[in-house]
């Protein structure tokens, strides 16, 4: 959906279906990326259960929820953004020179992808938060890990995959920031041409964010009731 | 049409298109990043084939008069992470497929080119932390990385050739997307997916499998590494962890691994055959379907390799059904091959010694897979040599004989010059002697009873290995002669035109070597892939039909 | 949306744009779905908690694939892609956990490892490998080159 295919494609079109299926087959690979971790959970809880669930208890639950509800508007902000760019794109296309209409759909753009930014800030500040709280009650396994004794195992191995797996998907999250706001600086500055960079940005967002939606269940709400 | 019409070129072969050194560490010309890949996995090779020679050296004697324990270790595991990471996995993919592909779907360029440039600088860097790791001392665990032991106990660097071995996972992860995305999106009109080489099938399949596995050993490596940093207990049994669940992890991905090394190779054999035959390959549409067949079922196989290892026996019995499943595809495609010599014309040039070489020695390593499948038999026979010789039949009598035949096969259009004919079929042969003389004896070794990954062994073993060790010799030789005459032939060799097999396939329409943008017209007219012997032998691929039309 | 665009739109075959309104409505369902996960996390309702967890997060992550990432407007080669991964998420839970599952666990008498010189100090071992000191009270005696063609002596 760009203005200008490059040259090997033949057309806008089947350069953004290209796009579009590569950037799919990259986030199978980081679905399967995070394969293993979720198999290591599941392993735990099979193997631990009780420790399991007395260990999920100490997750902050309000901190998960509030950080999912960010996530959810987060991507919401993006799905707004890449509707823009495609708009603006289209119209570039089609009327094939600059005018308000495509500026105003740009600057909307790089509004909502800022406050994309602003949000995934705020999911990554909060985590920093959870983390060292729970650096002070002494819930990481490889600083000073204490438990009660009968299930100290168990919940050892729950603070492992806890920490892999939000550990990984920050990991993620920080790229994806960048990412976004580098999108958010061109888009500000005019630069109509970015409209597949921008929805295969969006694709990579919100597969983070679908990747957070599974993870915040089995971290934080399963055997809450106790 | 005359085959030489092209020899006055619109513009000038990709080759000459940019002579400085910025050209070619900055190009997204697919058939340049063949190149620069074609030129660092010889390098790997080499190295990896260095470890094994001092190996075979150190075994031609049962005590250990050359190396201790711990260096043989590290040798071995050099040897692995070498020879699977950096050798087999990108060689026909990324030096063969990148070339090849987008000529042989008669498009322009891959989909993604800078990502297909990225993915050669990230195996450099992969490669680079591997040789730190080898001249800071080496890593001992086997390229298997097993835990506990790679965990708690090994006193090498682990962290570093983990490290190595996860960047060079994303480069082949990079070249796997791109070609999935290229054959979905970029073939010509016409070129339907029953019109595909088989070649273009087979690294699709393989792609495939690169993309959904290779994520998986990374998350393992980083959980080796973070285990090792930390001391958690993921894989240590007294804090709560299982190794076993390391090895689960593991042979998800490499097990489909090995289909990564060894599809594409079936792929150039699916190439050469038919036109060194003169027939087109018989039951193409059972080949494609068996291609994908092995890529899925692939998948479900890996425990074959943890029969022994406290998994469960349920378990096992599972996995063995499934890994005797997995066989019927490939030997669906031997006999398909067997099948396309008959009645054919067959011509013995040095690809088709490599094919052919390739079908015999790929049928016992894959026979002997099935003896190990068995998990009774697996149980005497796991860990000992036979398994060694199981898949070096399939790695080396497989994948390297077919690398070394697309080589030769596609070395004119790669190069523009034709190699010595000869010296080919002496290194054909002198490989096929030498490896079978390497690794034959190996089968019997192992059914004795010796073990694998000892740097002694019990004195009665001695001959077989000095047997061993012999062929290893021969066929060094063997591997030094294609570098010579393939680097010879590169800048004195008889100039070639674009089609000197007379083969079948859109890559021959284009001449000997392709310009920068494929084709110098624009796309070339698509026929039924392995036209042989319906049309005219002496035009090849005959006249140029309407596309579409049926001739 | 102006007829102007959407003939266009059917023109250049560009995709297929969602409206504001599609987006914010998916928005509001997934917080209502999220408000409705956490209260039905306090009530013991046995295993149903975890399924219905994760049945919600099934549908939610279902709403954000199909509409914020234009998976229902995709071609079929894309939604395989889509779901390839979480086809073989399933193979390996599945096959993994038969062996988990089903091990017949023998009790054996535990036994401490032997004192080994762990990998405690990886790096000191690195350095003492490359550049070698002539004490050494360690079994492993540090050598500089990787091809150790000497006899080591323990």
């Amino acid at each position: 959906m760009s203005a200008a295919p490059l040259a090997h494609f033949d057309s806008a079109q089947r350069q953004y279906e290209s796009a579009t299926l590569g950037m799919w087959v990259f986030l199978a690979t980081e679905l399967m990326f995070f394969v293993p971790l979720f198999l290591a959970y599941a392993r735990g809880r099979v193997e631990f259960g009780d420790a399991f669930a007395a260990a999920r208890r100490h997750t902050d639950a309000a901190i998960g929820t509030v950080n999912t509800a960010i996530l959810l508007t987060s991507s919401l902000c993006v799905a707004i953004a890449v509707r823009s760019a495609m708009l603006a794109a289209e119209l570039s296309q089609t009327q094939g020179r600059h005018s308000a209409e495509i500026d105003r759909h740009l600057r909307a753009a790089s509004r909502f992808l800022w406050l994309t930014v602003l949000l995934g800030v705020l999911f990554l500040a909060l985590k920093a938060v959870e983390y060292r709280s729970e650096w002070a009650e002494h819930l990481v396994p490889w600083l000073d890990f204490r438990f009660a004794a009968d299930h100290r195992t168990g919940a050892g191995y729950f603070y492992l995959a806890y920490f892999a797996m939000t550990g990984v998907h920050a990991v993620h999250m920080i790229v994806g920031v960048s990412l976004v706001a580098t999108l958010a600086v061109r888009l500000g500055r005019g630069d109509a041409d970015r409209a597949n960079a921008v929805a295969m940005t969006g694709l990579y967002w919100h597969c983070i964010d679908a990747i957070w939606v599974f993870l915040y269940p089995l971290l934080y709400l399963v055997g809450r009731h106790a | 049409m005359s085959t030489d019409e092209s020899k006055v070129l619109d513009r000038p072969s990709y080759l000459r298109d940019g002579y400085t050194l910025r050209s070619w560490l900055l190009t997204r010309d697919h058939k340049r990043i063949a190149l620069l890949y074609m030129f660092s996995i010889t390098g790997f090779f080499f190295l990896g084939g260095a470890a094994a020679t001092i190996i075979r050296i150190e075994l031609m004697t049962p005590g250990a008069d050359l190396v201790d324990a711990r260096t043989y270790n590290e040798l071995f595991t050099a040897h692995g992470v070498i020879m699977v990471w950096f050798f087999l996995i990108p060689s026909i993919p990324a030096t063969l497929g990148n070339f090849l592909i987008p000529l042989m779907i008669g498009a322009q360029e891959v989909a993604f080119p800078r990502l297909n440039l990225a993915s050669w600088y990230v195996y450099t860097l992969g490669g680079i932390f591997v040789l730190i790791t080898l001249i800071a001392g080496g890593v001992d665990t086997g390229w298997t990385f097993y835990t506990p032991f790679s965990t708690l106990f090994s006193n090498s660097n682990v962290v570093l050739a983990v490290v190595g071995v996860f960047i060079v996972g994303f480069s082949s992860i990079f070249t796997g997307l791109n070609f999935i995305v290229t054959v979905h999106r970029l073939r010509a009109p016409g070129m339907t997916w029953f019109r595909l080489p088989l070649f273009v099938w087979a690294n699709y399949a393989t792609s495939l499998i690169v993309v959904l596995a290779t994520p998986v050993l990374a998350m393992t490596l980083v959980l080796i590494a973070f285990e090792r940093i930390t001391h958690v207990g993921i894989f240590d049994p007294s804090l709560g962890g299982d190794p076993i669940f390391f090895q689960h992890l593991f042979w998800f991905y490499s097990h489909p691994a090995v289909y990564i090394m060894v599809l594409p190779a079936m792929g150039v054999a699916s190439e050469i055959i038919p036109c060194f035959a003169r027939r087109p390959v018989f039951g193409y549409r059972a080949m494609t379907y068996a291609i994908m067949a092995i890529a899925v079922i692939g998948f479900l196989v890996w425990g074959h390799h943890m029969f022994v290892s406290g998994q469960s026996m349920y378990a096992s019995i599972v996995f063995s059904l499934l890994s005797f499943l997995v066989a019927i595809p490939s030997a669906v495609k031997v006999f398909n091959w067997t099948a396309t010599l008959y009645k054919g014309s067959i011509a013995l040039s040095s690809p088709m010694l490599y094919a052919l070489g390739f079908v015999g020695l790929f049928t016992i390593g894959g026979l002997t897979g099935l003896f190990l499948a068995a998990t009774a038999v697996d149980v005497h026979l796991t860990d000992t040599y036979f398994v060694v010789a199981h898949f070096h039949y399939i790695m080396v009598g497989g994948t390297v004989m077919a690398y070394l035949g697309g080589l030769h096969f596609w070395w004119p259009k790669i190069v523009g010059r034709m190699y010595p004919e000869t010296w080919a079929r002496i290194a054909a042969v002198s490989i096929f002697v030498g490896f079978n003389l390497t690794f034959f004896p190996q089968y019997i070794l192992g059914s004795l009873g010796m073990p694998r990954r000892y740097h002694t062994y019990a004195p009665q073993y001695q001959l077989l290995n000095d047997f061993s060790s012999l062929g290893a010799g021969v066929m060094a030789i063997g591997y030094v002669l294609p570098l010579a005459y393939l680097l010879y032939a590169m800048l004195r060799g008889q100039p070639a035109p674009p089609n000197p097999w007379n083969a079948a396939g859109l890559e021959w329409q284009t001449s000997s070597p392709p310009p920068q943008q494929n084709f110098d017209r624009t796309t070339p007219a698509v026929g039924e892939p392995y036209d042989y012997g319906r049309s005219t032998p002496a035009q090849g691929q005959g006249a140029r039909t309407p596309e579409g039309a049926q001739s | 949306m102006s007829v102007r665009v959407q003939r266009n739109r059917e023109i250049l075959r560009t995709p297929a744009i969602p409206t504001i309104r599609s987006l914010v409505g998916v928005w509001l369902t997934l917080l209502v779905l999220l408000v409705a996960s956490v209260t039905s996390a306090y009530v013991p309702l046995g295993i149903v908690n975890t399924l219905l967890g994760l049945a919600i997060a099934a549908v939610k992550v279902g709403l954000i694939a199909s509409v914020f990432m234009h998976l229902r407007h995709a071609d079929n080669t894309v939604r395989v892609a889509a779901a390839a991964a979480l086809f073989f998420l399933w193979v390996m839970a599945f096959l993994s956990f038969g062996d988990f599952l089903t091990r017949v666990e023998r009790g054996a008498q535990w036994q401490a490892p032997r004192a080994f010189q762990s990998a405690a100090k990886p790096m000191r071992n690195r350095l003492l490998r490359i550049f070698p000191v002539a004490a050494d009270t360690a079994r492993q005696r540090p050598v500089p080159c990787i091809l150790r063609l000497r006899r080591q002596r323990h």
